[in-house]
């Protein structure tokens, strides 16, 4: 495959395949076997999708088991089993959201340690075997962080969905629930920035010389 | 064809076609097509974020264990009525304390022990009354007081006539 054919398939646009499409209007109708089914095909995507914003192993696995059960109870609200990848991503953006905004509560009244992903971090090197690759994971994620921090809150959630989540065009506009136009604005915005900083293009040589 | 090539496009013209390479327009897009430069950088900008987002996931932890539902047990669904019981009745309270209660604090009190209290109250001012403007007897006839089940004798026993012969002998 040449570097022209693998970005094009990447930047296909992600439809579902008929198989999904008949387990989601199964879990519409009610059976949760087909949601169970469901669950498996997406469980590693929205685990991703959380860990690359929230980056604390326990609180992305405890929000992803979340989404799922909301997506469940809300599921015969589904009209179109077509948007089911979107909507389910919408799901866990608001409930992202949410852990932030019950975080930011929990840190005003000092209920929550400032650092609490750094202190499990280093709690994890202790103890871990892999104490090189956990550094070297570290070390992306700080990359990353800095990378993403000159973008705003939209460009940056858009750049992820895009390039991280790899969700197409149209599926991001559905998640946000913003018109495509807007979206293509935000990423274009981002990209724009991106191409300005050092850091990131060191960034995107490591990603390619991976 | 030659026109098209001695044009590059400029590098926001490339991020625009890495975000939407059909909202370009139709010449650049014919460029990017046929100019291996043009599409070169493109195609190595989108594969560098497509290797970033490969690197991103390589660096997620794998999720330990499936994620199953919970079952569906009767205490499961017990709660979640109970829950919604509740809610109801208390919204139900809640509705009725905010709108009988001031209703009740604002209404006066008729106990058996007040209207007794009040009745005498008019009584007395009434006996005042008389005792403050006596009249003869006849006039007393005529100007009846208020009718409250009393009987004559006692009433001119409280309210003597002005003419009564034992206030004469007074």
């Amino acid at each position: 495959m040449t570097i022209r054919d693998s970005a094009q398939t990447q930047h296909r646009p992600a439809t579902l395949s008929p198989q999904i499409i008949t387990l989601v209007k199964k879990a519409t109708a009610g059976q949760r076997s087909a949601f169970n089914q469901l669950i498996d095909q997406y469980q590693n995507a929205i685990m991703r999708m959380v860990y690359y914003r929230v980056r604390i192993q326990m609180d992305a696995e405890d929000l992803t088991q979340e989404i799922f059960f909301k997506a469940y109870r809300n599921i015969s609200r589904l009209k179109d089993p077509e948007r089911f990848r979107s909507w389910l991503f919408s799901i866990a953006i608001n409930r992202i959201r949410d852990y932030y905004r019950k975080n930011k509560f929990l840190k005003l009244f000092g209920a929550l340690p400032e650092k609490e992903d750094t202190v499990s971090q280093n709690k994890a090197l202790t103890y871990d075997s892999k104490v090189h690759e956990n550094l070297l994971k570290q070390e992306f994620w700080q990359q990353v962080s800095n990378a993403l921090n000159i973008l705003s809150p939209k460009e940056r959630e858009v750049f992820l969905l895009r390039f991280f989540d790899q969700l197409s065009l149209k599926e991001i506009s559905q998640t946000l629930q913003k018109s495509e136009s807007t979206v293509k604005t935000h990423l274009y915005r981002a990209l724009s920035k991106f191409k300005k900083e050092r850091s990131i293009t060191i960034l995107l040589g490591n990603g390619q010389n991976k | 064809m030659k026109k098209n090539q001695s044009r590059h496009l400029r590098e926001d013209q490339i991020l625009a076609a890495v975000v939407a390479e059909n909202d370009l327009p139709v010449h650049l897009q014919e460029h990017l097509l046929f100019c291996r430069e043009c599409s070169l950088k493109k195609d190595h900008l989108s594969q560098d974020l497509f290797c970033l987002g490969q690197k991103a996931v390589e660096m997620v932890p794998v999720i330990s264990g499936r994620i199953r539902l919970p079952e569906k047990s009767r205490i499961f669904i017990f709660n979640r009525h109970f829950k919604n019981a509740l809610a109801i009745c208390s919204t139900i309270i809640f509705i009725f304390l905010a709108v009988w209660v001031p209703d009740w604090k604002s209404k006066p009190d008729f106990s058996k022990a007040q209207r007794d209290r009040q009745d005498s109250a008019i009584f007395m001012a009434e006996i005042k009354s008389l005792v403050e403007n006596a009249l003869p007897k006849e006039y007393q006839d005529i100007a009846d007081p208020l009718d409250f089940g009393i009987q004559a004798d006692f009433m001119q026993y409280i309210v003597p006539a002005s003419d009564a012969p034992y206030i004469k002998k007074g």
